[in-house]
């Protein structure tokens, strides 16, 4: 069966979101208000629009919603039939048959722990492509069970609402003790990206305090017996706890304590791709092993523009324009900020005049280049010497202004934060 | 004729209220909330484009939001509130007359409009729709 996400049509996410209001008003004792009448008269304008598949998903939703708000029950005993319904279960989230997976934890979900059940539940509207509904979920597991859930809900409620994660983060780095080490490097990594862009001087205590707190995670983590909570998450844990480390060193400026920590780290992975990318970005120009870092982030198909972006300039400086070509292409098929897709339309034309290409495949690229960076004085030199060099076939080949690897450096140092992922929790 | 549910709050005698919120014997002739049942033509008359008083073939077709909660032991997911499932009729959900001046129109197999028969005026659709309230009883079994 093909994995596909739930619908994103207007009427049906007006549907889902008029669920949540109206059951975040049942919750607060106001569902007989007349801002509840209001929802439901709004719903009622959808309704008859829907699928009757979707008409049942979401007064099922009703119903699962409103048993997270019910005083919490003891699980009924398990069986063999039990275990083989929630296998099914399983298997369905895995087939992407959220329907039946959903369907299935209705009604056997009465059997399974109740933070587990809404873990389970929230994994599959995650996994269809509706976090929001997911995080209705995570977040009632994660009051129940704080030390398995908590960090899960949290990395994920990052992705919907950033401003509340950012608020609970806060709450949590506050009494970081209180809190288990992965929801306080989760917090921590939050709270770094609500500070990405702004000025070092004005985050400068944040970024300390936050450097005090990992150091303390880390000892903590050494101390305290994690295998017994989440076997194999020790070492992600070490590893996501020095990523952001590092990253915080960075931002104070002192680069080469951040590669040190990266460097050091015992856990980092071969196929790590955001740590490589991290660490090759914090690398290029300064070390050698920066362009292996990023090579491999490469081979492994890297879903960040930053290996490409920085192999393509590698190659360009190195006089291998098949090579730049190619990392151009690869870097501009991804998501990146106007100034860098400038910075490699710019290689590419480049590389295609040196690769004779036809003038205008030249021309476009590099006119490209130059309306996403109109103030890059090297672009449209690099322009007119192509031009020049056109006009006077005999005349010398342009002298290209390649940019310094220090300079490409601080797009990605300035740009790049490792993506935030949550530890796996044991099923 | 059509044998018709609808939920709508209760009066002290157990017969639906009758009033045009939405959730009682009657249209939206003015929005509530944004929603209006009918449209009206410049004398005010009810326009005869098969809309009208929205009602279902069975309790359990409604929408979970129109089903009352005290029922959400039968129908897990149930959010109406203060609502009563009430019913009419005793013959197939299908087009044709359901009352005085008053038609069943279906627009899928779970769901229809009760509309005027003819083009009345508002106020004559809101008496002929509360002529009907004695035979309406509650039915959510």
């Amino acid at each position: 069966m093909t994995r596909r996400p739930f619908s994103t049509s207007p009427g049906y996410l007006q549907s889902i979101r008029g669920l949540h209001s109206l059951h975040a008003l049942t919750v607060a004792g106001s569902d007989d208000s007349p801002e509840a009448d209001a929802v439901r008269d709004g719903l009622d304008q959808y309704w008859y629009d829907l699928s009757k598949t979707e008409q049942d998903r979401i007064t099922g939703l009703s119903a699962d919603l409103f048993s997270i708000s019910e005083p919490v029950k003891e699980p009924l005993p398990s069986n063999p039939q039990v275990q083989r319904k929630l296998d099914e279960a399983r298997e369905a989230t895995k087939s992407g048959n959220w329907d039946q997976a959903l369907t299935l934890l209705r009604r056997w979900g009465q059997h399974v722990d109740p933070a587990k059940l809404s873990f389970l539940r929230g994994t599959v509207w995650h996994e269809a492509g509706d976090d929001r509904t997911a995080n209705l979920f995570f977040e009632h597991a994660s009051l129940l069970d704080p030390v398995t859930f908590q960090e899960f809900y949290l990395a994920n409620l990052w992705q919907t609402d950033p401003e509340r994660a950012r608020e609970i983060a806060g709450d949590v780095l506050k009494s970081d003790r209180d809190f288990s080490p992965e929801v306080v490097v989760t917090a921590a990594h939050i709270q770094l990206f609500g500070i990405q862009g702004s000025i070092v001087v004005e985050s400068h205590s944040i970024i300390e305090d936050l450097m005090s707190i990992l150091k303390r995670v880390l000892v903590r983590v050494e101390t305290e017996d994690h295998a017994k909570l989440y076997p194999n998450a020790g070492e992600l844990l070490r590893l996501h706890a020095i990523s952001i480390l590092a990253e915080c060193y960075d931002r104070l400026g002192d680069r080469r304590t951040a590669i040190r920590y990266l460097n050091d780290s015992p856990s980092i992975r071969p196929d790590d791709d955001a740590i490589l990318v991290k660490r090759g970005i914090l690398r290029y120009g300064v070390e050698s092993g920066a362009v292996d870092d990023l090579q491999r982030a490469a081979e492994l198909g890297s879903h960040h523009p930053w290996p490409y972006f920085y192999l393509a300039h590698h190659a360009l400086v190195e006089g291998r324009y098949q090579d730049c070509l190619a990392m151009c292409e690869r870097g501009l098929a991804l998501t990146v900020p106007d100034e860098v897709r400038a910075n490699l339309h710019e290689w590419l034309a480049i590389s295609r005049a040196e690769l004779n290409y036809p003038a205008d495949r030249v021309r476009s690229a590099f006119e490209e280049a130059v309306r996403l960076a109109p103030d890059a004085d090297h672009i449209r030199d690099n322009l007119a010497s192509f031009e020049k060099a056109l006009a006077d076939p005999t005349g010398p080949k342009p002298d290209w202004i390649k940019l310094k690897a220090s300079t490409v450096q601080a797009f990605g140092r300035s740009e790049y934060l490792p993506p935030l992922r949550p530890m796996p929790v044991a099923a | 004729m059509a044998k018709i549910y609808r939920s709508m709050k209760k009066a002290n005698d157990g017969k639906p209220v009758v009033d045009d919120s939405g959730k009682g014997l009657g249209v939206r002739g003015v929005p509530v909330n944004g929603k209006i049942d009918v449209d009206l033509d410049q004398d005010g008359n009810v326009v005869l484009n098969d809309k009208g008083m929205s009602v279902a073939p069975a309790w359990r077709l409604l929408p979970y939001y129109l089903v009352p909660m005290h029922l959400a032991g039968k129908f897990p997911g149930a959010r109406g509130k203060n609502l009563h499932c009430f019913t009419m009729g005793d013959g197939p959900f299908e087009d044709g007359p359901v009352a005085e001046g008053l038609d069943l129109k279906r627009d899928r197999p779970e769901h229809g409009n009760v509309v005027p028969r003819a083009s009345v005026r508002l106020d004559q659709f809101q008496t002929d729709l509360a002529n009907t309230r004695d035979r309406w009883v509650e039915d959510e079994a």
